[in-house]
């Protein structure tokens, strides 16, 4: 099959890329870098065999277009066809043979005999790339390569492959190995399956353990048995050991009880009850003689109590005395405190009356009522008056401070006034005079300037009449007008008077020469006048400023003095009201209310005083009573002057009865006593003839004459008791030591049989007892390590985790084993195939390369020869010499690889659909002789195939110049 | 009318040890261990938690061949906790735990009824001072018991509600040894109530009425032929009538198997995308911890990896690797890889090549058994005369020489077809 023409509409960087002029024989597509040649060679494989699944191995094209192309072709059998493949979708072709469509590709693998392209790849591709990759490769990588290549199966090592299946086997298993995963898994599985069968044997060791702890516990329990059996034994014959002391007593008893005969019992108790009638008896006697001397004793004690008649007849008054002493003691005192307090209460008062001097009558101020209405009035009177009192003080106070200001403003005006002395004006009259003055220099001037204006003086006193009338209408204006406004009078009235005194004492007026004068000197003149007359303006200023400030000041007084009157009548009248309250309390009229307070107080303390004396005499009086009657009962029993001075009298008096009162007591006790102890003798004679009655009774009952003989029968009777006592005692110490169902038997047994006996048989009881003993100690420890060990065994133990690892190992070992299996087998038939391979067809093959490559080396190498068995290539060399490829250079290996190429594809070729041989820039390494050599073994080996030599370089071109060849650029 | 309630279970298996996993770390070994413990724990607190009138045991209590003393322990300790909540339990031997490999030295507590292997022995259980139901039994004397004990089963008594225990195998059932084989009709015959069925580990109602006929499956499933939800089942019963029968699942651990079609999925960041999405989806829908077997199947390009052992098992343990034992987890066990490359091999055998003569050596291996026999037979000599090479060779007797063939039939296209070139 060769291609005839290509279309690619959009692959790679191709786009709508038609290339056509394929043939058969040699075709060179020359392209410079970066042209494309791997891409058209992708397009060429794709579109032929079909895309790769990854979108991104499918060179999708880069400047647009459909992603796809077509190729035509032609069979070997001259048979069109055009594969129309897209490289999106589904990837299924359109195949159009002899003009039919098929869609599908089932008829166009059918008509390349199945060609794959991992075939195409390693039969029919031969690039730089795989040539070059040879270079780096040992000897036996090389000669693996040649192999894989002579195998069609350029794209793998095959003999690498081979190994790595070895390689993966052995790692599982190994003859004589020892780590393999096989080895190692069965080694673990023993291991752990030893461990297992360890353990598995617990359960056979529980039971075993449980059947002899069964055992030995019923071991133990006969024993047990036994011990209990020796020990009743041992216990029986003791019992009949410690019984036998009590069995000699025993029989003693009852033989000296048999030796004794019958006798009559007497109740004990008689022989008691006789002793204590004696003892009692015995009692009384001492009793007796006690009492009589302590009668004597107390006639004797009464005997010598001395009493005194007087005192004796005072005793009924001693309790009085005693409980009243201090009452009197303390009205005597209580009389003389308020006798003491009458007296200062009475002084207090007298110093009141004495203070408040002769107006006041003590008997109404005590009568005197109303006293809080009199206290408010007198603050409210004395507030008033201390009011009015301190504005007139201010009034006055204001009136002072005006003077002063008043006399200040004066002795301003005064001083201003001799400042103006020495004025020439310094007054109306003479301010008069100058301005006259001045009008006549004026005159004077116009004439002096006229030269002949003669001047008369102005007669001054015309002008002094007018200064005088008018200063007086002034004044009398300021009088009229005081009546209004005062201060305005007193103003006119001043400029009046100052005017009056002006025009008095006035100081006369420059006159105006007649001559003329030069008007130089008159204007100097008129202007010291001026200047006079301005100086005094400003005097008269300033003396009015201050007059007027003198007559404010003087208004100003006249108001707080109008004040001052107005308070001082208000004051009278408020002291006026103040008399009327004086007299409604009929006290003094000129009692001040400031002074109320005070008076109220001495009225207050006089009452109290009044009161307390009046309740004083009244206490007095009660006390006299107590006083006069504890007096009078003293009196009664001893004459006591000046009772009140002698107490210490009274107290002695009080003692003294006291104590005659405590002898009293005494003998009447004493007397008491006495009497008792009679009583008591009387009691004892009775008891004792009781007594006696009783003692003879009893005498009488026991038969006996008297007290010895009584003694003597309980003697005997206490013996035989004795013995009894005896007897029962032993008999119950045999019965509580023996049981007292046995004691018949016991006492039969140990009178035939002797003590030597008894302690023999316990001695042999107790040996057996302790070997018993030993024996169920030694039992017990047994049970118990074998409970002990029953209960390790019950212990969780790792049986079972082990148990499943076993099972996880023997699993692994299956698929180990499975897998070990498998690649053994792929290595097996893989084996097969080569064998196969290497014998039908690698020789066809060798030798079709060994032809190829004489003729590349132009017979530098004349024989290529495979061992198969030992994978070895050797090449023989033109002189016979073999060489193995390692041997060679790298050019002369990939003319090698070139060669085992055309060789196999010479061999593929017999059975199966040619198809386009690609060569991707295979010459590039070659030396010019071989590259000429290879170009024509690969033009003779193109013959009817197609071959297509993708290059880049023009040399690869000029190879070929000689021989027929297409030349293709896109 | 009286009703009592009874559980029936059978195949505890306790501390059988867990078979066919792959490979078991310390904490899962731990986990499984509990787990298994656990799914009886929870057998016994239901009895009790439902009040339960007794409890039927149909056989293979634990595995007397593993002799794990602990596990009869176990086992008994469980039957002392029905004593002191008052309820009966009736028991009968199997093939695994027949009666004498039962310990004379573990003494069956008062509440418990061991049925004899001589004869078919029967009990009358009481409640409200009446015989309300009784139960018959017989046991596996020895671990082989090929005689149809089912047709020694005969009524004897006229209590309201009655109760066969037989270990066996229904006939025609080729997957289990046939120990004790019966039929329908044999047991349709016999006029009990209800058939009280042990052997079997799948959960099945075999008739379901006149009588009923149930197997309530094993406790816990031990390997991946035991897949789902293991249990037992309650039954109630009122007025001598099954009023209600339940399956009650109790195991802490199942087997799963899970298929999933990865066509498309690209690289093996994507494979392990969706292998744990597919853990995550298993998650959600169990209940308890699983062991898991993920089937692959689809056309992939990484055919070439799941089809690598050493590939698969560091994949395996990644996608294991953050589990918690502690808790629940999912642990997978193996992938299976039925995925197909790209590659059509029909059309590459054609060639004329080496790789199309291989193909077709494969193929030729494939349909001549005998052949396939005498290689590997050929390929275990190398192991026989090893130390290990008995158990070598037994574990290569047993694989499944196909697979085998499979298994190095993708070898051989993996190593030497390069991976591009496996297109469309």
């Amino acid at each position: 099959m060769i291609i005839e023409r290509m279309h690619i509409d959009g692959f790679g960087i191709f786009f709508d890329k038609g290339i056509s002029g394929f043939g058969k024989g040699i075709n060179i597509l020359y392209g410079k870098n970066e042209a494309g040649k791997s891409t058209l060679l992708d397009f060429v494989r794709m579109t032929l065999f079909g895309y790769p699944r990854q979108t991104k191995d499918r060179r999708s094209p880069v400047y647009g277009g459909n992603h796809g192309g077509r190729i035509w072709l032609r069979t070997s059998g001259d048979e069109p066809l055009q594969v129309n493949r897209s490289g999106s979708g589904r990837n299924e072709p359109r195949i159009i043979i002899n003009n039919s469509e098929h869609n599908g590709e089932q008829m166009f693998k059918r008509l390349i005999d199945y060609a794959s392209d991992d075939l195409y790849r390693n039969i029919y591709a031969i690039t730089l790339e795989e040539l070059k990759s040879v270079d780096q490769l040992r000897q036996s990588g090389v000669e693996d390569k040649i192999f894989s290549v002579g195998m069609g199966l350029s794209g793998v090592d095959f003999g690498d492959f081979e190994k790595s299946l070895e390689e993966h086997a052995s790692g599982y298993f190994r003859s004589g190995g020892k780590t393999q995963i096989l080895i190692t898994l069965v080694n673990e599985i023993d291991e752990k399956q030893k461990k297992v069968d360890i353990l598995k044997g617990k359960l056979d060791e529980y039971n075993r353990l449980t059947k002899e702890l069964d055992q030995k516990k019923e071991e133990q329990e006969n024993v047990e048995e036994e011990r209990k059996k020796l020990l009743r034994l041992e216990a029986l014959y003791s019992s009949y050991g410690k019984a036998y002391p009590y069995f000699v007593r025993y029989r003693e008893a009852k033989e000296e009880l048999e030796g004794m005969g019958s006798r009559t019992g007497f109740p004990s108790q008689l022989l008691e009850d006789f002793r204590e009638l004696k003892r009692k008896e015995e009692t009384l006697g001492e009793r007796e003689e006690e009492s009589r001397n302590e009668i004597s004793k107390l006639e004797y004690d009464k005997n010598n109590i001395k009493i005194d008649d007087d005192l004796k007849q005072g005793l009924p008054l001693l309790e009085y005395l005693q409980s009243n002493i201090k009452i009197y003691e303390k009205a005597l005192s209580d009389q003389k405190s308020l006798e003491q307090e009458i007296t200062h209460s009475e002084s207090v008062s007298d110093e009141i009356m004495k203070r408040l001097g002769t107006a006041f009558e003590k008997e109404k101020l005590l009568e005197t009522e109303g006293t809080v209405e009199l206290l408010n009035k007198g603050k409210t009177f004395a507030g008033e008056v201390e009011r009015i009192d301190q504005a007139m003080e201010r009034a006055k106070e204001k009136i002072r401070e005006i003077e002063t200001l008043i006399e200040a403003d004066q002795g301003k005006i005064a001083r201003l006034e001799e400042e103006t002395d020495g004025l020439e004006v310094r007054d109306q009259e003479t301010l008069r005079a100058a301005q006259l003055k001045i009008a006549d220099l004026d005159t004077s001037f116009s004439k002096a300037l006229n030269l002949l204006k003669q001047k008369t003086a102005v007669p001054n006193s015309y002008l002094r009449w007018i200064s005088g009338i008018m200063s007086l209408i002034v004044a009398g204006g300021g009088a009229f007008l005081i009546q209004i406004s005062v201060l305005g009078g007193v103003i006119m009235i001043a400029v009046g008077a100052g005017g009056i005194l002006a025009v008095l004492f006035h100081r006369g007026f420059r006159q105006i020469p007649e001559e003329p004068a030069d008007p130089a000197d008159i204007n100097r003149e008129k202007e010291s006048l001026k200047n006079s007359i301005d100086a005094y303006k400003e005097f008269e200023k300033k003396r009015e400023e201050i007059q007027n400030s003198i007559n404010e000041l003087k208004v100003r007084m006249e108001s707080e003095k109008k004040s001052l009157a107005t308070n001082q009548s208000l004051k009278d009248e408020t002291l006026e009201s103040w008399k009327k309250v004086l007299r409604e309390f009929n006290l003094p009229e000129d009692l001040a209310p400031g002074i109320i307070p005070a008076l109220i107080n001495d009225i207050d303390k006089l009452k109290e005083n009044a009161r307390y004396i009046k309740n004083a005499l009244l206490k007095i009086d009660e006390i006299r009573k107590t006083i006069v009657e504890f007096e009078e009962k003293v009196s009664q029993i001893r004459r006591i002057d000046n009772i009140s001075s002698n107490l210490q009298m009274v107290h002695d008096l009080i003692r003294e009865l006291s104590d005659t009162a405590s002898k009293c007591d005494e003998i009447e006790k004493t007397e008491q006593l006495i009497k008792k102890e009679r009583e008591t003798i009387k009691n004892i004679e009775g008891e004792r003839e009781r007594i006696k009655k009783g003692k003879d009774a009893i005498l009488k009952k026991v038969e006996a004459d008297d007290e010895t003989e009584l003694y003597k029968i309980f003697e005997e009777q206490e013996k035989a008791d004795s013995l009894e006592r005896e007897l029962k005692s032993a008999e119950s110490g045999i019965k509580s030591i023996c049981g007292h169902d046995n004691f018949d038997d016991t006492v039969k047994f140990i009178y035939g049989t002797g003590p030597e006996e008894i302690s023999l048989k316990i001695d042999e009881y107790n040996t057996r007892l302790q070997e018993c003993e030993s024996r169920y100690s030694s039992v017990t420890t047994i049970i118990g390590s074998l409970a002990q060990q029953i209960d390790d065994l019950l212990k969780p133990d790792e049986m079972y985790d082990l148990q499943n690892q076993v099972e996880v190992l023997k699993t692994r070992l299956r698929e180990e084993t499975c897998e070990w299996l498998a690649t053994k087998t792929a290595i097996e038939i893989l084996s097969e195939a080569k064998e196969k391979y290497e014998e039908e067809k690698q020789p066809a093959v060798i030798t079709s390369s060994g032809d190829y490559f004489r003729e590349i080396t132009d017979s530098g190498y004349i024989g290529l020869k495979v061992s198969l068995g030992e994978k070895h290539v050797s090449l023989q060399d033109k002189s016979g010499v073999s060489k193995t490829v390692s041997e060679l250079s790298r050019g002369t290996r990939e003319q090698l690889l070139l060669a085992l190429r055309m060789g196999l594809i010479s061999e593929y070729e017999k059975n199966a659909e040619p198809l386009p041989v690609v060569l991707d820039d295979v010459m590039v390494n070659f030396d010019p002789e071989r590259a000429k050599n290879t170009a024509r073994a690969l033009y003779n080996f193109a013959g009817s195939r197609q071959v297509l030599i993708f290059t880049c370089h023009p040399s690869t071109i000029d190879l070929f110049r000689s021989y027929e060849h297409k030349l293709l650029e896109w | 009318m009286t009703k009592i309630k009874f559980i029936h279970a059978s195949d505890l298996h306790i501390e059988s040890p867990y078979q066919g996993i792959s490979g078991m770390n310390r904490e899962l070994g731990d986990a499984l261990i509990r787990l298994g413990h656990k799914s009886y724990k929870n057998l016994i607190d239901l009895c009790i938690d439902e009040q339960a009138d007794f409890l039927i045991i149909s056989g293979d209590s634990f595995d007397s061949a593993s002799g794990s003393l602990g596990a009869m322990f176990s086992f008994f300790n469980g039957l002392r906790r029905l004593e002191k909540n008052s309820i009966k339990v009736y028991i009968i031997c199997g093939n695994h735990d027949p009666f004498t490999a039962w310990s004379e030295t573990f003494t069956l507590p008062e509440n418990v009824t061991l049925f004899s292997p001589d004869k078919v022995n029967y009990e009358l259980f009481t409640k409200e001072g009446k015989p309300q139901a009784s139960v018959y039994g017989i046991s596996y004397r020895e671990r082989e018991e090929w005689r149809p004990l089912a047709r020694e089963f005969n009524r004897e008594d006229s209590a309201p509600f009655s109760i066969a225990v037989l270990h066996g195998t229904l006939t025609g059932r080729d997957a289990h040894i046939p120990y004790s084989p019966f039929d329908l009709s044999t047991i349709r015959k016999k006029d009990f109530d209800y058939w009280a069925l042990g052997h079997v580990h799948q959960h099945e109602v075999i008739s379901e009425s006149d009588p009923l006929a149930v197997y309530p499956g094993n406790l816990q499933g031990r390997h991946f032929n035991e897949t789902g939800e293991k249990g037992c089942c309650m039954v109630e019963v009122t007025g001598g009538k099954v009023s209600d029968l339940q399956f009650i699942p109790l195991s802490e651990v199942v087997f799963l198997y899970h298929s999933a079609d990865i066509t498309g999925v690209e690289g093996v960041t994507g494979l392990f995308s969706r292998l744990n999405d597919i853990k995550n989806e298993i998650a959600e829908r169990e209940r308890g911890s699983v062991m898991l077997r993920i089937e692959l199947k689809g056309r992939t390009g990484l055919f070439s990896i799941l089809g690598d052992h050493d590939e698969m098992e560091k994949l395996t343990a990644e996608i294991n690797r953050e589990n918690d034992y502690s808790g629940r987890f999912i642990y997978t066990d193996r992938i299976i890889n039925n995925t197909k490359p790209h590659i059509d091999l029909e059309e590459r055998k054609r060639s004329s090549d080496l790789v199309a003569d291989l193909l077709n050596r494969f193929d030729s291996y494939r349909n001549d058994s005998s052949r396939l026999e005498e290689l590997r037979e050929k390929i275990l000599s190398e192991i026989k005369s090893s130390r290990a090479g008995k158990y070598l060779d037994k574990e290569g007797e047993s694989c499944d020489l196909q697979e085998v063939l499979d298994n190095a039939k993708w070898k051989c296209i993996g190593g030497l077809i390069p991976d591009k070139d496996k297109g469309v």
